[in-house]
C-alpha cells in the first residue's frame, strides 16, 4: 500500500468530475496515523488497543472505533507511547 | 437561567442612584437635618422643598464641600476615607459596617444603649451614625437606617465630598508588641506567587467552570480542578496553618478579585487570563493590597465555623455575612497596630478587637444586659461586671477562634502574617504574628500618604538550574510569574520550600506540555532562557527526543475522509482542486477542505450514531447495503461473522464464527448489540437466542429436549377430565398436555392400550387434530 503523504497526483489521472457520485466522504472519524507500518502492526496486536482499531486505510493509517478516542488515547499513554492529538474538524467547503 | 449574585465592585459604581433620586426620597425631616449640615440652624425654618434645594446647591458647590469636610468629625472623616481607599464610592455595606466600629473614634448614635429587640443591628451602630448624617446612602437609594430587615447590600459617599477627604488611619490599638518573637512559619513571596500561578494555569486548562441550577460551583467541575491541580487536602484540626478547602479558598479569592468572573449566561464562570497576567506581574507589595481586599469580600468560603455559629448549607455564605465585617475590622486592626514591624500575641489582639467591636459585633448572638427587675440600684454594677465577663468568655470560644484560623490559614497563605509562638508558649495553632512586607503594605501601608511611583514590572532574569538528572531547581525570589508557570506547564513539582522549588523533567510532563501548544523547540529554548547554567548535553537530548517521539503517533480527531473508486480518480479530483488534503492509502484523501462546488457522491457521519447498513436473517445471513457501506463495517464484522468468498456484501454467522468472538472474549451481548445498532430492522429474536446459544455461559438459554414419548389424546373433555384424575391412569402417564392429551410413560404404552380397551374406550392409532382450545400443560 501507498504510505500517507502530502497529495502528489499523477499527471496521467483522468479529469475529475464537478459531483462526483463514485465519491464518499465519511465524516466525524478519529484516525491514528504511525509514522512506521510496523507501529501499526504493534497496536492492532495489542490485546486492549486492538480491538479499538477497526479499519485500516493504509500500511500508516487505521481508524479507529466511533466514541473511543480517548480510551485509545489513555491506552496509548499507558503502553509508553505519547500521542499527538490533533483536533481534525468536519470538512469544510472553501 | 440566571442567579442573584452580589454586585462586583465595578457594578457598583454603576448603581449609584443620582443625587436627586436619593434626595426626592426622604422625608422633610431627614431633609432638615441634612440641610443643616449645609446651612446651620437656619436649615429648621426651612420647608421641604427650601430644605432639598439648600442641600442640592450645597452639593454642587465645591467651597461648600471642603467647608463641609472641615466641620466633620474625625470619625466622619475617617469614615469617609474609609470608602476613599477603595478607590470609588460605593463600599459593601458589611465591610465598612466592620471598618466604622474599628476605627476606634466616638460616633453618634445608639452605641452601648438600648438596640431595641433586635440585637443583630447593634454591628451597624457606627454605620448609621453615617447614614444619619447624611454622609453615606443606601445603595438603593432608601432613606431608611440598615439593619437586618432592611438591609442594603451597599452604601456610597459623594463624589464632590470624597475628593476633599483625605483618608485617617483608625486609632492604634492598645497592645503590648512582644519582647522577641521567631517566625517559624513564612511564606515567602515567591512560594505565594507559585501557588497563585499553579491555580490559575489549572483553572485555564479545565476551561469555564459550570455552576449549579442553583448558581452555586457545581461539584463536578471543582473535582475536576482539584484533580488538574493535585492538591491533597491536610486535616485542618492538625495543621499549624490550617486551610480548608484549599481549592475552594483560591476560587473564592479570585472571583472576589474580580479575576474569575460568572459568564453572561450565568452558566459558567471564566478566568480573565489577561487581568490575571497584568496582576500576577506586578511586585508582591502591589499585589497584596488587591488580595486583601478579595480577602475581605470573599463568599462562598470560611475559615473556621465557631461554636454557637451555625450554617445551613453552601448557600448560607453566597451572599454578604458577618465574617466579611470581621475580616474587614481584622484587616483594619492589622493597620492600628502600633509597631508594625513588631511581634504580637494573637490573644492580645484578639482582646483588642474585642474592646473595639465587641460591644457591637457577634458572629453568633450578642445578649444585651438587663438587670433583674428590682435588682437594687448598687447590685447592677456588680451583674454588669459578670455579664462582661461573660461576653468576653464567649468571644473568646467564638471570635477568637476564628481570628487565629483567619490569621494561620488564609491570611498566613497569602504572605501577608509570619506565624510563630510566643516564648514558652506551645499550642497546635501559633499564637504569635507578625506582619510581612506585603502585609504592611495591604493594610497600613494603605493610610500613608506619600506619592507611589508607578509599580515596576519584575523583570525576567534566570531563576532555575537544570540538573543532569532532570531535577529542576527554581529559586523563587527571582522568579517571575510567567517563568513560574512555564516551569509549572513543562515538570512535576517534586518539593516546595521557603525559597526553592524543585521539579523534575519527567516525559509525562512534556508530553502534556507539546500537548498544550508549546513547541519542543521553545520548550528547549525558554528552559534555557530562564536557566543560570547551560543546559546539559543529556537533558537537551532527551527532551529533543521525547518530543520526536511524540511526532511518531498521532490520533487526529473528527477527521473527514474522502473515498475514490479508483487511485486515478483521485488524483483527478486533487489535480482539479476539488479537494485539498493528505493522500491516505490508494483511494483516500483525508480532508482539509473541499472546493465550493464540489458535492462528494454520499456523505456518511460516524458520529453520534453508526451507519445502519446490514440486514440480517434468521439463519445469520448478513448482507450489506453497497450504497451504505461505511468504512468499518467489514472491520466490525470480522470479529462474529464468516465472509462468503463469492459475494463481498454477503456474510454469515454461524456457531463457529461466535465460538472465535467469544475466545477472542466478545459476549453475546456485545455481539447482538453491535449487530443492532448496524442492521436496518429489528433483529430476528431466533437469531438473538441463536447467538446467545452458540456463544454458551450464562447467556445460554436453557436444554430443550425433542423426546418420542406415546401421547393419549381424549376428544371427551369429561373422559380427559376422568383420566386426569384416576388412580388407575396415574401409572401409565408422565404428564397432562392441555386439557385433551396425557405424555405416557413409553414402556407402559401396551398396557395402557390393553387397560382402556378393557375399560370399553376405543383405542386407535392415528393423532386427532381437532381436539378443543389449546390450554396450558397441567
Amino acid at each position: 500500500m501507498k504510505p500517507k503523504g502530502r497529495a502528489q497526483p499523477s499527471p496521467s489521472a483522468p479529469a475529475a468530475r464537478k459531483n462526483d457520485t463514485a465519491t464518499i466522504l465519511h465524516t466525524h472519524l478519529t484516525l491514528i496515523e504511525v509514522a512506521e507500518p510496523e507501529i501499526l502492526q504493534e497496536l492492532c496486536a495489542d490485546r486492549r488497543l486492538g480491538p479499538l482499531i477497526m479499519a485500516q486505510l493504509s500500511d500508516c493509517v487505521a481508524v479507529v472505533a466511533p466514541g473511543s478516542a480517548k480510551e485509545m488515547v489513555q491506552y496509548l499513554l499507558k503502553a509508553g507511547h505519547t500521542p499527538k492529538v490533533i483536533e481534525g474538524g468536519s470538512a469544510a467547503a472553501e | 437561567m440566571k442567579h442573584w449574585r452580589i454586585p462586583t465592585p465595578a457594578e457598583l459604581e454603576r448603581m449609584v442612584p443620582p443625587i436627586e433620586v436619593y434626595l426626592s426620597n426622604l422625608n422633610a425631616d431627614k431633609l432638615k437635618k441634612l440641610a443643616r449640615r449645609w446651612t446651620g440652624k437656619d436649615a429648621n425654618k426651612m420647608n421641604k422643598e427650601q430644605a432639598l434645594t439648600a442641600v442640592k446647591k450645597g452639593f454642587e458647590d465645591p467651597q461648600a464641600v471642603r467647608a463641609l469636610v472641615e466641620r466633620l468629625s474625625d470619625f466622619e472623616r475617617a469614615g469617609l476615607g474609609l470608602i476613599k481607599l477603595r478607590g470609588g464610592r460605593t463600599a459593601y455595606t458589611e465591610e465598612i459596617a466592620g471598618e466604622l466600629l474599628m476605627l476606634g473614634l466616638p460616633f453618634k448614635g445608639k452605641a452601648g444603649a438600648f438596640q431595641g429587640y433586635d440585637h443583630e443591628n447593634a454591628h451597624y451602630s457606627a454605620l448609621n451614625a453615617l447614614l444619619e448624617a447624611g454622609l453615606l446612602i443606601r445603595i438603593d437609594g432608601g432613606g431608611q437606617a440598615i439593619g437586618r430587615y432592611y438591609p442594603s447590600v451597599a452604601v456610597f459617599a459623594d463624589a464632590q465630598v470624597l475628593a476633599a477627604i483625605t483618608p485617617l488611619p483608625p486609632q492604634s490599638l492598645d497592645l503590648q508588641p512582644l519582647a522577641q518573637g521567631r517566625a517559624e512559619f513564612v511564606r515567602r513571596p515567591g512560594e505565594v506567587l507559585l501557588h497563585l500561578v499553579a491555580f490559575t494555569q489549572a483553572l485555564s486548562r479545565v476551561g469555564p467552570l459550570a455552576l449549579s441550577a442553583k448558581g452555586l460551583r457545581a461539584k463536578p467541575a471543582v473535582a475536576k480542578l482539584a484533580k488538574t491541580l493535585g492538591w491533597k487536602e491536610t486535616p485542618t484540626e492538625q495543621s499549624p496553618t490550617p486551610l480548608p478547602n484549599a481549592l475552594g479558598f483560591y476560587l473564592s479569592l479570585f472571583e472576589a478579585a474580580g479575576l474569575v468572573v460568572m459568564d453572561p449566561t450565568g452558566r459558567t464562570l471564566m478566568l480573565q487570563q489577561a487581568q490575571v497576567d497584568e496582576l500576577l506581574a506586578q511586585p508582591y507589595t502591589e499585589q497584596a493590597k488587591r488580595w486583601a481586599q478579595a480577602y475581605r469580600r470573599l463568599h462562598q468560603w470560611v475559615e473556621y465555623v465557631p461554636p454557637q455559629v451555625y450554617l445551613y448549607g453552601d448557600h448560607e455564605l453566597v451572599g454578604p455575612s458577618k465574617f466579611n465585617a470581621l475580616r474587614a475590622a481584622l484587616l483594619l486592626g492589622f493597620a492600628a497596630l502600633p509597631e508594625p514591624t513588631a511581634w504580637y500575641r494573637l490573644e492580645d489582639l484578639s482582646d483588642a478587637l474585642y474592646d473595639r467591636i465587641g460591644p457591637y459585633f457577634s458572629l453568633g448572638y450578642r445578649s444585651h444586659f438587663y438587670p433583674p427587675y428590682q435588682t437594687p440600684p448598687e447590685k447592677v454594677p456588680m451583674l454588669r461586671a459578670q455579664w462582661e465577663r461573660e461576653q468576653h468568655a464567649h468571644w473568646r470560644e467564638r471570635e477568637h477562634a476564628w481570628i487565629a484560623h483567619a490569621i494561620a490559614g488564609p491570611l498566613f497563605h497569602l504572605g501577608l502574617v509570619e506565624l510563630g509562638y510566643a516564648p514558652g508558649e506551645r499550642a497546635i495553632l501559633p499564637n504569635g504574628f507578625r506582619l510581612t512586607e506585603a502585609g504592611r503594605a495591604a493594610t497600613g501601608g494603605l493610610f500613608r500618604t506619600e506619592a507611589h511611583p508607578a509599580p515596576a514590572l519584575m523583570p525576567a532574569q534566570p531563576c532555575v538550574v537544570v540538573q543532569p538528572n532532570f531535577d529542576v531547581i527554581v529559586y523563587l525570589d527571582s522568579a517571575d510569574p510567567k517563568q513560574l508557570g512555564f516551569i509549572e506547564c513543562i515538570a512535576e513539582r517534586r518539593q516546595l520550600g521557603d525559597a526553592t522549588a524543585v521539579y523534575r523533567l519527567t516525559r509525562e510532563a512534556t508530553y502534556q506540555a507539546l500537548e498544550s501548544g508549546v513547541t519542543a523547540d521553545a520548550l528547549i529554548a525558554t528552559l534555557q532562557a530562564s536557566s543560570r547554567h547551560p543546559l546539559p548535553d543529556s537533558v537537551v537530548r532527551t527532551l529533543t527526543d521525547w518530543a520526536a517521539r511524540r511526532e511518531r503517533l498521532s490520533v487526529h480527531l473528527n477527521a473527514s475522509v474522502l473515498e475514490f473508486e479508483s487511485q486515478a480518480a483521485r488524483d483527478a479530483a486533487l489535480t482539479a482542486g476539488q479537494v485539498r488534503g493528505i493522500t491516505v492509502g490508494e483511494r483516500f484523501v483525508q480532508v482539509e477542505s473541499l472546493a465550493g462546488g464540489f458535492r462528494p457522491g454520499s456523505t456518511i457521519a460516524y458520529e453520534p450514531a453508526l451507519p445502519k447498513c446490514l440486514t440480517a436473517s434468521e439463519t445469520g445471513e448478513i448482507v450489506i447495503d453497497p450504497n451504505a457501506r461505511d468504512l468499518l463495517i467489514n472491520g466490525e464484522l470480522t470479529g462474529y461473522c464468516e465472509p462468503l468468498p463469492a459475494d463481498a456484501y454477503r456474510w454469515r454467522i454461524t456457531g463457529e464464527s461466535i465460538r472465535k468472538a467469544s475466545v477472542r472474549g466478545w459476549t453475546a451481548k456485545e455481539i447482538l448489540s453491535r449487530l443492532a445498532r448496524r442492521t436496518r430492522h429489528p433483529l430476528p429474536p431466533i437469531l438473538a437466542c441463536v447467538i446467545a446459544a452458540w456463544s454458551g455461559g450464562r447467556a445460554a438459554p436453557g436444554p430443550l429436549s425433542v423426546p418420542t414419548v406415546p401421547i393419549l389424546q381424549v376428544t371427551d373433555r369429561e373422559v380427559a377430565k376422568a383420566i386426569s384424575v384416576s388412580r388407575v391412569f396415574k401409572p401409565y402417564l408422565l404428564g397432562q398436555l392441555g386439557a385433551h392429551a396425557f405424555l405416557v410413560k413409553p414402556d407402559r404404552a401396551t398396557e395402557l392400550i390393553a387397560k382402556l380397551s378393557e375399560l370399553g374406550f376405543a383405542v386407535g392409532t392415528e393423532v386427532l387434530l381437532a381436539l378443543g382450545t389449546p390450554e396450558q400443560t397441567a
